[in-house]
């Protein structure tokens, strides 16, 4: 455990004086002052902005996740190579680099919003996205690092860790349609949620959505989440699917690290 | 450890770090095997020209690695060896390669591990740094440590070498004192004996 906390406090440190960390946080500041200013409406202005950072937030987590493993070889190298385990190493670097994301993200939305004086309303809604968009930095983190981990070089690993993330944000909700399409005649409720479990994306969606309360808005799937689970039941399934998102490829990470040549 | 390029001179290093599995066989480490992680507790790695983090400073790195180790051995009288004393406080990505490769050298001697493993120290060292780096190895083997190093500057090898393997293509043609192997091949330096024994393995 000492030696995961060690190299997490490097990593996250070398992240957290790099230029993108800085840059990522002022987007979201920025992201979540204009909207919340330039629309009239709150409820809307968190549906563009729940929008941006289920979109945003994966794909930045895969890219800085995946360019930072390929580009520091040698330093995994070097860390490999003394008397600590494989999987402490690993351990250390998803959460260096997750908790610089997710924080990156989470500060962003909290200051934006400090500027434009919430009611306490409004602020149970943004820390729903707040907390959205910390799951969804660590579950992406995770798939990166895991695919990064298992590629044979820098290309196969980049590419397709970008294509899980286009995967799961745009392909898999088209597919999804197209199934409910052809199967309409068809109860495929049930069909739905399971689908929907499936894709990260889509259960923080269903989480934020769970909360925001405009229906029209949920899309089939979290419509029938809230009809079959009620909210309470909902928020704790699609929650702790969330958490299996990172449980699961942190332990492939794992299973993965320890069978690598290198 | 000689040899040209993609004879598995790393490769061997790797093994020996338990990074890469070997195909056949096992490697000890003073009687543990290397898969285990506490066989590298006994060995220094000084790795090739590296760039370990670019926003970290060389202090914060050497105590990562001290952490790691659970050692914290004070370092002042190597950093002062190899003139870093300025360099030190500076992010490592605005270091120069032949800065970076001295920081790598103050993390080899920086333990007291009976082995030291180098791969290409000597790259992108100046002059005077490379003739210090080498009175450092010579010292260090004075004390009885066994040091493993790869090269293929030949001046390098003549004066701080007791052992030569020569490996081309993962076999080893060539095991033994690099005087010997003058008078086997009859050539007045190394560089040329290492030619033509890589020309007669070729030619076999």
């Amino acid at each position: 455990m000492k030696t995961v906390f060690s190299i997490f406090k490097f990593v996250f440190l070398d992240n957290l004086r790099s230029f993108w960390a800085l840059a990522y946080m002022l987007f979201y500041a920025a992201s979540t002052y204009g909207l919340i200013y330039f629309t009239g409406s709150f409820t809307r202005s968190m549906v563009s902005l729940m929008n941006i950072v289920i979109l945003i937030t994966p794909l930045v987590s895969t890219m800085m996740t995946s360019m930072y493993y390929f580009n520091k070889t040698d330093f995994v190298f070097l860390l490999l190579a003394q008397p600590v385990k494989r999987a402490h190493v690993f351990l250390g670097m998803f959460f260096g680099l997750s908790v610089t994301l997710a924080l990156s993200v989470t500060t962003g939305i909290l200051l934006g919003m400090v500027f434009t004086g919430p009611t306490a309303e409004e602020f149970t809604v943004l820390s729903i996205l707040v907390a959205a968009g910390g799951l969804l930095s660590f579950i992406f983190s995770a798939i990166a690092l895991f695919i990064s981990v298992a590629a044979k070089d820098k290309l196969k690993g980049i590419g397709l860790a970008i294509f899980v993330w286009l995967f799961m944000a745009v392909i898999y909700d088209g597919l999804m349609l197209m199934y409910f399409i052809v199967f309409s005649e068809y109860p495929i409720e049930q069909h739905a949620i399971v689908l929907s479990v499936f894709n990260p994306i889509d259960l923080s969606r269903i989480f934020v959505m769970l909360q925001l309360d405009v229906s029209a808005l949920m899309g089939y799937s979290g419509a029938v989440f809230s009809k079959f689970f009620g909210n309470i039941w909902g928020v704790l399934i699609s929650l702790s699917s969330l958490l299996l998102w990172i449980v699961l490829p942190v332990t492939g990470l794992i299973w993965k690290a320890n069978r690598k040549d290198y | 450890m000689l040899g040209p390029n993609g004879s598995g001179k790393s490769t061997l290093i790797k093994c020996i770090l338990g990074l890469v599995r070997p195909q056949g066989g096992t490697i000890t480490v003073n009687g543990i095997s290397s898969k285990n992680e506490a066989a590298r507790k006994d060995i220094s790695y000084m790795p090739q020209v590296a760039q370990f983090a670019e926003n970290i400073n060389a202090i914060r790195l050497i105590d990562l690695m001290c952490d790691l180790r659970g050692e914290h051995p004070s370092y002042a009288h190597l950093v002062e060896y190899f003139e870093l004393e300025e360099h030190m406080h500076k992010p490592l990505g605005q270091l120069s390669g032949g800065t970076r490769q001295k920081v790598s050298a103050v993390l080899a001697f920086l333990f007291d591990s009976p082995i030291i493993i180098l791969d290409e120290p000597t790259v992108g060292l100046d002059p005077v740094a490379r003739v210090n780096f080498k009175q450092l190895v010579l010292e260090e083997k004075k004390k009885g440590k066994t040091i493993f190093f790869t090269s293929h500057i030949m001046s390098d090898v003549e004066e701080v070498a007791d052992e030569i393997a020569f490996l081309l293509e993962g076999q080893i043609v060539y095991h033994g004192h690099p005087q010997a192997l003058l008078t086997d091949t009859e050539q007045p330096n190394l560089e040329r004996a290492i030619a033509s024994l890589l020309k007669s393995s070729q030619a076999s």
